[in-house]
Protein backbone atom coordinates (compact mmCIF):
# COMPACT_ATOMS: atom_id res chain seq x y z
CA UNK A 1 0.00 0.00 0.00
CA UNK A 2 1.27 3.69 -0.82
CA UNK A 3 0.50 6.52 1.29
CA UNK A 4 -1.57 9.66 0.15
CA UNK A 5 2.09 11.93 0.52
CA UNK A 6 3.73 9.08 -1.91
CA UNK A 7 0.29 8.62 -4.27
CA UNK A 8 0.78 12.77 -4.81
CA UNK A 9 4.53 12.39 -5.35
CA UNK A 10 3.82 9.64 -8.06
CA UNK A 11 1.23 12.02 -9.89
CA UNK A 12 4.00 14.93 -9.69
CA UNK A 13 6.72 12.46 -11.48
CA UNK A 14 4.11 11.56 -14.01
CA UNK A 15 2.78 14.89 -15.16
CA UNK A 16 6.66 16.59 -15.01
CA UNK A 17 7.55 13.10 -17.58
CA UNK A 18 4.47 13.46 -19.59
CA UNK A 19 5.46 17.55 -19.81
CA UNK A 20 9.20 16.42 -20.59
CA UNK A 21 8.14 13.90 -23.71
CA UNK A 22 5.97 16.84 -24.90
CA UNK A 23 2.89 14.31 -24.51
CA UNK A 24 1.76 17.65 -21.85
CA UNK A 25 2.50 20.64 -23.66
CA UNK A 26 1.71 23.06 -20.55
CA UNK A 27 3.45 22.95 -17.09
CA UNK A 28 0.91 21.76 -13.93
CA UNK A 29 2.10 21.71 -11.09
CA UNK A 30 0.26 19.49 -9.17
CA UNK A 31 -0.93 19.76 -5.19
CA UNK A 32 -3.96 18.06 -3.65
CA UNK A 33 -6.86 20.80 -5.48
CA UNK A 34 -5.04 20.54 -8.82
CA UNK A 35 -8.15 19.80 -10.73
CA UNK A 36 -6.70 16.54 -13.22
CA UNK A 37 -10.35 16.28 -14.80
CA UNK A 38 -13.05 18.94 -15.80
CA UNK A 39 -13.67 22.38 -15.65
CA UNK A 40 -10.33 23.85 -14.82
CA UNK A 41 -8.28 21.19 -15.86
CA UNK A 42 -4.93 21.85 -18.04
CA UNK A 43 -5.53 18.28 -19.28
CA UNK A 44 -7.52 17.99 -22.53
CA UNK A 45 -8.90 14.05 -22.63
CA UNK A 46 -6.42 12.22 -24.43
CA UNK A 47 -3.85 14.22 -22.01
CA UNK A 48 -5.81 12.94 -18.96
CA UNK A 49 -6.09 9.47 -20.35
CA UNK A 50 -2.18 9.13 -21.08
CA UNK A 51 -1.42 10.30 -17.69
CA UNK A 52 -3.62 7.48 -15.96
CA UNK A 53 -2.22 5.09 -18.56
CA UNK A 54 1.35 6.54 -17.21
CA UNK A 55 0.13 6.45 -13.26
CA UNK A 56 -0.83 2.96 -13.72
CA UNK A 57 2.25 1.92 -15.38
CA UNK A 58 4.30 3.54 -12.19
CA UNK A 59 1.82 2.11 -9.52
CA UNK A 60 2.56 -1.46 -11.17
CA UNK A 61 6.24 -0.65 -10.87
CA UNK A 62 6.06 0.73 -7.57
CA UNK A 63 3.92 -1.66 -5.63
CA UNK A 64 4.80 -4.89 -7.83
CA UNK A 65 1.04 -5.42 -8.17
CA UNK A 66 -0.98 -5.82 -11.35
CA UNK A 67 -3.42 -3.05 -10.85
CA UNK A 68 -6.07 -1.84 -13.24
CA UNK A 69 -7.19 1.92 -12.43
CA UNK A 70 -11.11 1.53 -13.89
CA UNK A 71 -12.24 5.69 -14.37
CA UNK A 72 -16.04 4.29 -13.79
CA UNK A 73 -15.19 2.90 -10.40
CA UNK A 74 -13.73 6.90 -9.84
CA UNK A 75 -17.37 7.71 -10.95
CA UNK A 76 -19.08 5.63 -8.44
CA UNK A 77 -16.44 6.38 -5.61
CA UNK A 78 -17.76 10.40 -6.13
CA UNK A 79 -20.54 10.93 -8.14
CA UNK A 80 -22.17 13.72 -9.48
CA UNK A 81 -18.90 15.05 -9.08
CA UNK A 82 -18.01 17.36 -12.34
CA UNK A 83 -14.23 17.74 -11.68
CA UNK A 84 -11.26 15.10 -10.58
CA UNK A 85 -9.08 16.97 -8.46
CA UNK A 86 -5.52 15.10 -7.57
CA UNK A 87 -6.83 14.67 -3.86
CA UNK A 88 -9.76 12.69 -5.13
CA UNK A 89 -7.52 10.55 -7.53
CA UNK A 90 -4.90 9.97 -4.58
CA UNK A 91 -7.51 8.62 -2.26
CA UNK A 92 -8.52 6.07 -5.36
CA UNK A 93 -4.90 5.00 -5.44
CA UNK A 94 -4.63 4.97 -1.70
CA UNK A 95 -7.17 2.25 -1.92
CA UNK A 96 -6.88 0.50 -5.05
CA UNK A 97 -3.14 0.18 -3.50
CA UNK A 98 -4.25 -1.36 -0.61
CA UNK A 99 -6.60 -4.14 -1.61
CA UNK B 1 7.74 11.14 -38.76
CA UNK B 2 7.28 9.73 -35.74
CA UNK B 3 9.73 8.44 -33.52
CA UNK B 4 10.39 4.45 -33.26
CA UNK B 5 13.34 2.76 -31.23
CA UNK B 6 15.73 0.09 -32.96
CA UNK B 7 15.31 -3.07 -33.11
CA UNK B 8 12.36 -5.00 -34.12
CA UNK B 9 9.01 -4.05 -34.49
CA UNK B 10 6.48 -5.56 -32.59
CA UNK B 11 3.00 -6.26 -34.17
CA UNK B 12 0.06 -7.93 -32.55
CA UNK B 13 -3.01 -9.30 -34.39
CA UNK B 14 -5.70 -10.46 -33.34
CA UNK B 15 -7.86 -13.89 -34.95
CA UNK B 16 -4.43 -15.07 -36.01
CA UNK B 17 -4.78 -18.82 -35.49
CA UNK B 18 -6.97 -18.89 -39.09
CA UNK B 19 -7.88 -17.06 -42.35
CA UNK B 20 -6.61 -13.73 -43.15
CA UNK B 21 -5.19 -12.97 -39.43
CA UNK B 22 -3.09 -16.52 -39.48
CA UNK B 23 -1.72 -15.89 -42.90
CA UNK B 24 -0.85 -11.86 -42.00
CA UNK B 25 0.44 -12.99 -38.59
CA UNK B 26 2.75 -15.90 -40.39
CA UNK B 27 3.81 -13.13 -42.80
CA UNK B 28 5.31 -10.64 -40.55
CA UNK B 29 6.36 -12.92 -37.97
CA UNK B 30 8.52 -14.33 -41.17
CA UNK B 31 9.20 -10.78 -42.30
CA UNK B 32 11.12 -8.12 -39.50
CA UNK B 33 8.17 -8.32 -37.00
CA UNK B 34 8.05 -9.98 -34.02
CA UNK B 35 4.09 -11.15 -33.84
CA UNK B 36 2.10 -11.05 -30.66
CA UNK B 37 -0.88 -13.29 -31.87
CA UNK B 38 -3.92 -14.01 -30.14
CA UNK B 39 -7.31 -16.19 -30.76
CA UNK B 40 -10.06 -18.06 -28.86
CA UNK B 41 -8.19 -21.08 -29.07
CA UNK B 42 -4.57 -22.59 -29.65
CA UNK B 43 -2.03 -21.65 -31.65
CA UNK B 44 -2.08 -23.03 -35.36
CA UNK B 45 1.23 -21.17 -36.35
CA UNK B 46 3.86 -23.83 -35.06
CA UNK B 47 7.67 -23.48 -35.86
CA UNK B 48 7.55 -19.63 -36.99
CA UNK B 49 10.11 -17.14 -35.37
CA UNK B 50 8.64 -14.85 -33.66
CA UNK B 51 5.88 -15.36 -33.20
CA UNK B 52 3.80 -15.75 -29.73
CA UNK B 53 0.42 -16.61 -29.22
CA UNK B 54 -2.37 -15.84 -26.51
CA UNK B 55 -5.28 -17.92 -25.97
CA UNK B 56 -7.49 -14.90 -25.45
CA UNK B 57 -11.50 -13.63 -26.24
CA UNK B 58 -11.51 -10.20 -27.67
CA UNK B 59 -14.91 -9.45 -26.83
CA UNK B 60 -13.99 -9.99 -23.50
CA UNK B 61 -12.99 -6.63 -21.54
CA UNK B 62 -10.64 -7.85 -19.03
CA UNK B 63 -9.13 -10.43 -21.58
CA UNK B 64 -8.00 -7.76 -23.47
CA UNK B 65 -7.04 -5.43 -20.68
CA UNK B 66 -4.83 -8.45 -19.63
CA UNK B 67 -3.45 -9.13 -22.90
CA UNK B 68 -2.11 -5.50 -23.81
CA UNK B 69 -0.58 -5.47 -20.09
CA UNK B 70 1.02 -8.89 -20.58
CA UNK B 71 2.37 -7.84 -24.44
CA UNK B 72 3.46 -4.71 -23.49
CA UNK B 73 5.57 -6.46 -20.15
CA UNK B 74 7.08 -8.91 -22.54
CA UNK B 75 7.82 -6.99 -25.59
CA UNK B 76 8.18 -3.56 -23.85
CA UNK B 77 6.70 -1.81 -26.37
CA UNK B 78 3.42 -2.29 -29.33
CA UNK B 79 4.16 -0.83 -32.35
CA UNK B 80 1.58 -1.94 -35.13
CA UNK B 81 -2.04 -3.14 -34.17
CA UNK B 82 -3.93 -5.26 -36.71
CA UNK B 83 -7.58 -5.68 -35.36
CA UNK B 84 -8.62 -9.11 -37.75
CA UNK B 85 -10.69 -10.87 -35.86
CA UNK B 86 -14.30 -11.83 -36.61
CA UNK B 87 -16.84 -13.72 -37.26
CA UNK B 88 -17.06 -15.49 -40.38
CA UNK B 89 -20.53 -17.39 -41.29
CA UNK B 90 -23.32 -16.83 -43.20
CA UNK B 91 -25.96 -14.18 -42.26
CA UNK B 92 -29.83 -14.45 -42.88
CA UNK B 93 -31.72 -11.36 -44.08
CA UNK B 94 -33.24 -8.85 -41.54
CA UNK B 95 -35.86 -10.20 -41.02
CA UNK B 96 -34.71 -13.47 -39.92
CA UNK B 97 -31.79 -12.52 -38.23
CA UNK B 98 -32.10 -13.36 -34.55
CA UNK B 99 -31.05 -10.65 -31.64
CA UNK B 100 -28.77 -13.11 -30.51
CA UNK B 101 -27.22 -13.32 -34.00
CA UNK B 102 -27.17 -9.96 -34.53
CA UNK B 103 -25.26 -9.08 -31.26
CA UNK B 104 -22.67 -12.21 -32.14
CA UNK B 105 -21.50 -10.42 -35.26
CA UNK B 106 -21.42 -6.67 -32.95
CA UNK B 107 -19.66 -8.42 -30.44
CA UNK B 108 -17.04 -10.72 -32.78
CA UNK B 109 -16.75 -7.57 -34.87
CA UNK B 110 -16.86 -4.18 -33.37
CA UNK B 111 -16.73 -4.98 -29.80
CA UNK B 112 -13.47 -6.47 -30.50
CA UNK B 113 -11.82 -4.05 -32.58
CA UNK B 114 -13.35 -1.48 -30.24
CA UNK B 115 -11.64 -3.08 -26.86
CA UNK B 116 -8.30 -3.58 -28.40
CA UNK B 117 -8.10 -0.32 -30.17
CA UNK B 118 -9.02 1.47 -26.34
CA UNK B 119 -5.86 -0.90 -24.76
CA UNK B 120 -3.13 -0.44 -27.49
CA UNK B 121 -3.91 2.60 -28.25
CA UNK B 122 -3.37 4.07 -24.70
CA UNK B 123 0.41 2.16 -24.85
CA UNK B 124 0.94 3.75 -28.18
CA UNK B 125 0.11 7.58 -26.83
CA UNK B 126 2.16 7.02 -23.96
CA UNK B 127 5.34 5.63 -26.08
CA UNK B 128 4.35 8.48 -28.85
CA UNK B 129 4.81 5.62 -31.75
CA UNK B 130 2.07 3.77 -32.95
CA UNK B 131 0.03 2.32 -36.33
CA UNK B 132 -3.49 0.71 -35.78
CA UNK B 133 -4.82 -0.85 -39.18
CA UNK B 134 -8.26 -2.48 -38.63
CA UNK B 135 -9.68 -5.13 -41.48
CA UNK B 136 -12.74 -4.08 -42.43
CA UNK B 137 -14.54 -5.67 -45.50
CA UNK B 138 -15.91 -5.35 -49.15
CA UNK B 139 -19.41 -5.92 -47.71
CA UNK B 140 -19.31 -2.36 -46.10
CA UNK B 141 -19.79 -1.28 -50.04
CA UNK B 142 -22.11 -3.91 -51.50
CA UNK B 143 -25.15 -3.83 -49.13
CA UNK B 144 -26.02 -6.99 -50.20
CA UNK B 145 -28.90 -8.88 -48.70
CA UNK B 146 -28.40 -11.08 -46.11
CA UNK B 147 -25.44 -9.59 -44.04
CA UNK B 148 -27.41 -6.98 -41.83
CA UNK B 149 -25.13 -7.87 -38.77
CA UNK B 150 -21.66 -8.71 -40.91
CA UNK B 151 -22.07 -5.26 -42.85
CA UNK B 152 -23.21 -3.28 -40.12
CA UNK B 153 -20.57 -4.48 -37.61
CA UNK B 154 -17.78 -3.88 -40.03
CA UNK B 155 -19.01 -0.48 -41.21
CA UNK B 156 -19.11 0.27 -37.61
CA UNK B 157 -15.01 -0.44 -37.70
CA UNK B 158 -14.63 1.92 -40.37
CA UNK B 159 -16.38 4.80 -38.14
CA UNK B 160 -14.60 3.96 -34.88
CA UNK B 161 -11.09 3.84 -36.89
CA UNK B 162 -12.17 7.16 -38.19
CA UNK B 163 -13.07 8.72 -34.62
CA UNK B 164 -10.00 6.91 -32.75
CA UNK B 165 -7.45 8.84 -36.20
CA UNK B 166 -8.94 12.26 -34.76
CA UNK B 167 -8.67 11.55 -31.15
CA UNK B 168 -5.00 10.29 -31.63
CA UNK B 169 -3.73 12.68 -34.28
CA UNK B 170 -1.45 13.99 -32.39
CA UNK B 171 -0.07 11.47 -30.78
CA UNK B 172 1.90 10.03 -33.48
CA UNK B 173 -0.42 7.33 -33.68
CA UNK B 174 -2.28 6.68 -37.36
CA UNK B 175 -5.61 4.60 -37.50
CA UNK B 176 -6.29 3.03 -40.78
CA UNK B 177 -8.36 0.54 -42.21
CA UNK B 178 -7.88 -2.13 -44.98
CA UNK B 179 -10.98 -3.38 -46.62
CA UNK B 180 -10.31 -6.74 -48.32
CA UNK B 181 -12.50 -8.18 -51.95
CA UNK B 182 -12.85 -11.36 -51.62
CA UNK B 183 -9.92 -13.29 -50.07
CA UNK B 184 -10.00 -17.43 -49.81
CA UNK B 185 -9.52 -18.53 -47.06
CA UNK B 186 -10.62 -22.16 -45.56
CA UNK B 187 -13.53 -20.09 -43.97
CA UNK B 188 -15.00 -18.50 -46.98
CA UNK B 189 -13.91 -22.34 -49.31
CA UNK B 190 -16.38 -22.91 -46.44
CA UNK B 191 -19.40 -21.22 -47.83
CA UNK B 192 -18.92 -23.14 -51.36
CA UNK B 193 -18.81 -22.21 -54.77
CA UNK B 194 -21.92 -20.29 -55.67
CA UNK B 195 -21.59 -18.25 -52.76
CA UNK B 196 -17.89 -17.29 -54.24
CA UNK B 197 -19.02 -16.48 -57.83
CA UNK B 198 -22.10 -14.26 -56.34
CA UNK B 199 -19.32 -12.45 -54.40
CA UNK B 200 -17.29 -11.90 -57.52
CA UNK B 201 -19.91 -10.82 -59.65
CA UNK B 202 -20.35 -8.12 -56.94
CA UNK B 203 -17.22 -6.91 -57.42
CA UNK B 204 -14.96 -5.13 -60.18
CA UNK B 205 -11.75 -7.63 -59.47
CA UNK B 206 -12.55 -10.95 -61.22
CA UNK B 207 -10.19 -12.85 -59.04
CA UNK B 208 -9.75 -13.16 -54.58
CA UNK B 209 -6.41 -11.77 -53.43
CA UNK B 210 -3.87 -13.36 -51.81
CA UNK B 211 -2.98 -13.16 -48.14
CA UNK B 212 0.31 -11.57 -48.89
CA UNK B 213 -1.61 -8.47 -51.40
CA UNK B 214 -3.01 -7.76 -48.21
CA UNK B 215 0.11 -7.86 -46.48
CA UNK B 216 1.41 -4.97 -49.01
CA UNK B 217 -1.25 -3.09 -48.25
CA UNK B 218 -1.07 -3.80 -44.38
CA UNK B 219 3.12 -2.92 -44.84
CA UNK B 220 2.52 0.50 -46.23
CA UNK B 221 0.51 1.97 -42.96
CA UNK B 222 2.43 -0.38 -40.90
CA UNK B 223 5.41 2.19 -42.01
CA UNK B 224 7.27 4.56 -39.86
CA UNK B 225 7.33 6.24 -42.82
CA UNK B 226 3.29 6.69 -43.37
CA UNK B 227 2.95 9.19 -40.26
CA UNK B 228 0.87 11.67 -42.33
CA UNK B 229 -2.22 9.03 -43.38
CA UNK B 230 -4.29 8.61 -40.68
CA UNK B 231 -8.22 7.89 -40.53
CA UNK B 232 -8.42 6.52 -44.50
CA UNK B 233 -9.67 2.93 -46.31
CA UNK B 234 -8.50 1.23 -48.72
CA UNK B 235 -10.24 -0.74 -50.64
CA UNK B 236 -8.89 -3.51 -53.10
CA UNK B 237 -11.18 -2.85 -55.55
CA UNK B 238 -14.75 -1.80 -56.32
CA UNK B 239 -18.23 -2.88 -56.78
CA UNK B 240 -20.33 -3.44 -59.70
Amino acid sequence: MLAKDEILSLLRESILSLRRSGIIEVDIAVDAETILLGTGSSLDSMGFVTFVTDVEERLNRETGKDLYIVLTELEERFPGSTTLTADMFADYLVELTAA
Amino acid sequence: MSPMPPGSPVMVVTGSSRGIGRGMAEHFANAEYIVEGCSRGESTLTDVPNYHHSTVDVSDESQVRDWARAVKRRQGRVDVAICNVGLVKLGTVTGMTTLESFRSFVDAILTSTFLVCREFSKVMALQRYGRIINISSIMTELHAPGTPAYSSAKSGVVELTKVLARELINTGVTCNVVSPSLVLTESSEAFGEEWKKNMLAMQTLQRPIEIAELCNIVRFFASPESGCVSGQVVHTCLVT
